[in-house]
């Protein structure tokens, strides 16, 4: 009975409803959006949720190891480790999904363009997307860091202007093949400006491909803040990032006896970039699901 | 087939170009330049004295002449000089970047050696054991940053364990020579080609699996399947000869990505490399270092390509470029 009744659902579904059925079932999927949620409430509702302040410095609570207290240790100024990884979640989160926002806008009108003017502004605007992305994206980065100086806003533009050719290559390709088919053929027909062919028909009938490219480019984004905080030249102190928590590391007394130290935002790094990975493949597997992996 | 390749040289050529504009124009239009960073620090420099000094090197110039000037001397293969060290960038490049580069070519070999075996042996017993431990590995591999992966192994290995050295490439003050210098250098690089190779690895396993995956649904499978050869004879001679067709091209267009990988790798184990010089180089505004190492390695990148593009007509003799 209960079987019958979900085939009838099924057959009356439109292709995204498909799609969010399969993305759903997915377990990895599932728990990729709790950890993706859980962070994202812990940055939002900070100070709400930890009784210490972010950069209060306690010099005689210094490198104390986890407690009632300090649920996950202080550092080396007597700050809470778990008040500062909430805060710092707030910038990793925000750097990586504004920087893939401004990257696949770029990325998007570049591509749309190209792909439904083609000739020779196809060739112009491709050339240029060919020069960002032989770009050695790290001496770039680190060079452009380093001369204008670290900051927020610095760390999320890199990467937005520089990230912007895959999904500009990625949505050409398919308005290339979109553009032949009957239904442009019916818009033109029917006299639709180029602007809305292209916003309303051309670029519905992508998003899917984009929708991956863009979630595995946040988790891509959240790794590279980490390093350029890490190396001094993303976010820094006193805002907290957890890439720039990571650069205390590099005393090895503290990577020798103070594990928290470093172990925590190190870890929260890694499961937030392995569970946009998780819901980027999951993405693609739900739009996809003729593809064998 | 060769109309393609000189037209893609001479798309190679104009991306370094575009690269070389960007870079050069960025350096001199930020904040800060060599001289102040230089004399910053020495009271009693009139400001005569820093003009006459910038004079002399042409820096009182406007960017786009000094623009023409550098690539006048570029084409004769003269980089310039560090403004840092009053040596040619040339010759600082050249001693650093064999660091760098066995750094990543050990790296290199050792992902490709470990990745195409388990690749395989995870999309041949796909849905086994074997292949989500190897999925899982993957995507922890693609998901952990490089520096905290560096620390988890200083911290085991060389603090806990005291079984390598936690920075440097030799012993200090060795007089090691032959092969006890090189026995040296590895044991000091140990620890930094295993992040690289197994981060790098990683993603090649996953390129693998997928490759080998769609390789063996293929009709001649099939057909040799039902001819009655051996399974292994079946994946080792006939599908992996095609499934590692798309390996070859993503292996050299990541060259470069694993090239940069390891400056932020050198840095942590204070491994005396190009990605120290890059980051002393901005730090002093030294412009010529800046702009040569960006050249080095754009010039990588795009050779990387031109690499895997060639590689692919010679692995895969059915393609044919237009």
């Amino acid at each position: 009975m209960g079987r019958k009744k979900k085939n009838v659902n099924i057959e009356n579904m439109s292709p995204w409803q498909l799609a969010f059925r399969r993305l759903f079932g997915n377990k990895l999927v599932i728990i990729a959006v709790f950890v993706i949620v859980l962070f994202t409430l812990l940055a939002v509702f900070a100070p709400v949720i930890s009784p210490h302040g972010r950069d209060t410095i306690d010099l005689l609570n210094r490198y104390q190891p986890p407690s009632a207290e300090h649920w996950l240790g202080t550092d080396d100024m007597g700050r809470d480790i778990f008040t500062r990884l909430i805060y710092a979640g707030r910038v990793s989160l925000s750097v990586g999904v504004l920087s893939t926002l401004i990257a696949t806008a770029i990325g998007m009108v570049v591509g749309a363009v190209a792909g439904f003017y083609g000739g020779i502004v196809d060739m112009i605007l491709m050339r240029i997307a060919d020069i960002f992305s032989s770009m050695p994206f790290y001496i770039i980065a680190i060079t452009i860091m380093a001369l204008f100086g670290p900051s927020v806003a610095g760390t999320i533009l890199v990467m937005g202007v520089l990230w912007w050719p895959g999904t500009a290559i990625l949505l050409r390709g398919q308005i290339l093949s979109l553009r032949e088919q009957e239904f442009m053929e019916a818009a033109t027909a029917l006299g639709i400006s180029d602007f809305k062919k292209i916003v309303r028909h051309l670029i519905p009938n992508a998003i899917a491909p984009i929708m991956v490219a863009a979630t595995l480019n946040v988790a891509n984004a959240i790794l590279t803040e980490s390093a350029l905080s890490y190396l001094g030249l993303g976010i820094r102190i006193p805002i907290p990032s957890w890439g720039n928590m990571l650069t205390l590391a590099q005393n090895m007394l503290v990577l020798k006896s103070y594990w928290w130290i470093w172990m925590c935002p190190g870890f929260c790094i890694f499961i937030t970039v392995m569970a946009f990975n998780f819901l980027g493949d999951g993405l693609r597997d739900a739009f996809d699901p003729k593809q064998d992996r | 087939m060769l109309k393609y390749f000189v037209k893609r040289i001479m798309m190679s050529i104009l991306v370094l170009f575009g690269i070389t504009v960007i870079v050069f124009f960025l350096i001199h239009w930020a904040p800060g330049d060599p001289i102040q960073a230089m004399y910053n620090n020495i009271p009693g420099m009139t400001q005569e004295q820093i003009d006459a000094k910038k004079a002399s090197m042409g820096l009182d110039k406007p960017v786009p002449v000094q623009y023409v000037m550098y690539m006048k001397n570029l084409f004769k293969g003269d980089l310039g000089m560090s403004i840092q060290y009053n040596r040619p960038v040339l010759d600082l490049i050249g001693e650093r970047v064999w660091n760098t580069f066995g750094l990543t070519f050990a790296a290199l070999l050792l992902s490709i050696l470990l990745a195409i075996p388990v690749g395989v042996l995870s999309a041949t017993k796909k849905y086994s054991a074997f292949d989500y431990i190897v999925t899982t590995l993957a995507f922890v591999g693609i998901s952990i940053p490089s520096f905290f992966f560096g620390f988890i192994l200083i911290k085991i290995f060389a603090v806990d364990l005291g079984w390598f050295p936690t920075a440097g490439m030799q012993t200090a003050g060795n007089t090691f020579t032959g092969l006890d210098k090189i026995m040296d250098i590895a044991w000091h690089g140990a620890l930094p080609v295993t992040v690289l190779a197994l981060i790098n690895m990683a993603s090649y396993t996953r390129y693998v699996r997928s490759s080998i995956l769609d390789v063996i649904r293929q009709d001649y499978i099939r057909t040799a399947r039902a001819k009655g050869l051996k399974e292994k004879v079946v994946i080792y001679k006939h599908a992996l000869r095609n499934g590692l067709i798309p390996v070859v091209t993503i292996i050299g267009s990541s060259l470069a990505y694993l090239f940069s990988g390891s400056l932020i790798t050198e840095t942590i184990f204070s491994w005396p490399g190009l990605g120290k010089m890059i980051y002393g180089a901005t730090t002093a505004r030294d412009y010529y270092v800046m702009m040569g190492i960006n050249i080095f390695v754009a010039v990588l990148v795009v050779l990387g390509q031109l690499l895997s593009d060639a590689l692919l007509v010679l692995v895969d003799p059915r393609i044919k470029f237009k």
